[in-house]
């Protein structure tokens, strides 16, 4: 069992290789600051993070080696979450507001242009409005919004065309305002 | 003023580190997948089973089934026996062919 320059265990004998072990504690960090923008759960987050690399060696006779492998890691690890966003859209579609903790709730409400919010508090208020977007459309905002990705890493990312993730960027961007604008006045 | 406290949103989450993963991620996903059942491999296909593969049961019954018609023509075509129709007059016979007639 060699491993070459990419990082990539070579061909074995059929059992899974100690040097997988070893992809996997290189490229675990990348892999959790992907998934944590999709489930905050630190126990769910783990179990995703399992999927991702399950699937990465599952489909490791599909790396073709043209980009890094950390890319197309990180392009698995992003559909790991799509699926987890669609199975979390149909067991949980409805938005409590009253999850948000004062802070949250008081910036929301507030008109002062200075006032901060907590990063913890910020977060869990953009993950509600998140949940408005279609799972899609979740994924393509936060990685342009969040992870500055641009739009053809995206179009590449989710196998769509580049004016669809624009159009739909947008359309993301309209509804997130909406959806604080209809809680400002709540 | 929504547009800017949406970008206040992003620049916070943006500022957020993913949480440190468990110490044993990696053996914990080895060990997963040492545990799933081996994919078998591809076995040596017997030109019978390429064949079978290939065509479908149905042909296989009709060349058969032709197999058998000529078998049997072939077997009844070398026996010293008469036809079946050998002492049978015809039913009808054109009569400008019979002889005798003109």
């Amino acid at each position: 069992m060699v491993s070459d320059e990419s990082g990539w265990p070579g061909p074995d004998g059929g059992g899974v290789p100690e040097d997988f072990a070893d992809v996997i504690r290189r490229h675990q960090a990348r892999v959790l600051s992907i998934l944590h923008r999709y489930e905050r759960d630190p126990q769910r987050l783990e179990d995703l993070a399992q999927e991702t690399f399950v699937k990465v060696w599952r489909a490791r006779a599909t790396y073709d080696r043209r980009a890094p492998i950390e890319h197309w890691i990180a392009r698995i690890a992003v559909r790991v979450a799509l699926d987890h966003l669609r199975r979390e859209k149909r067991r949980r579609s409805e938005v409590a507001l009253a999850e948000l903790g004062e802070d949250a709730l008081d910036w929301l409400h507030s008109t002062d242009e200075t006032a901060t919010l907590a990063a913890r508090a910020a977060a869990e208020l953009l993950d509600l409005a998140l949940r408005e977007l279609s799972p899609t459309d979740r994924v393509i905002i936060t990685l342009q919004e969040i992870e500055g990705r641009n739009v053809r890493e995206i179009a590449a990312t989710l196998g769509i065309s580049n004016v669809a993730v624009r159009v739909r960027a947008l359309r993301a961007r309209l509804k997130l305002r909406k959806a604080l604008e209809k809680w400002m006045h709540q | 003023m929504r547009e800017k406290k949406l970008d206040q949103l992003f620049q916070a989450a943006r500022g957020i580190a993913a949480p440190a993963s468990s110490a044993t991620l990696a053996e914990d996903v080895v060990r997963l997948l040492r545990q799933e059942p081996p994919v078998p491999g591809r076995e040596t296909v017997t030109l019978m089973e390429e064949l079978n593969a290939r065509f479908p049961r149905l042909a296989w019954l009709t060349l058969v089934i032709l197999a058998l018609g000529v078998a049997a023509n072939m077997a009844l075509g070398t026996a010293d026996t008469a036809g079946l129709d050998a002492d049978l007059p015809p039913i009808s016979a054109p009569w400008w062919l019979l002889p005798g007639q003109f």
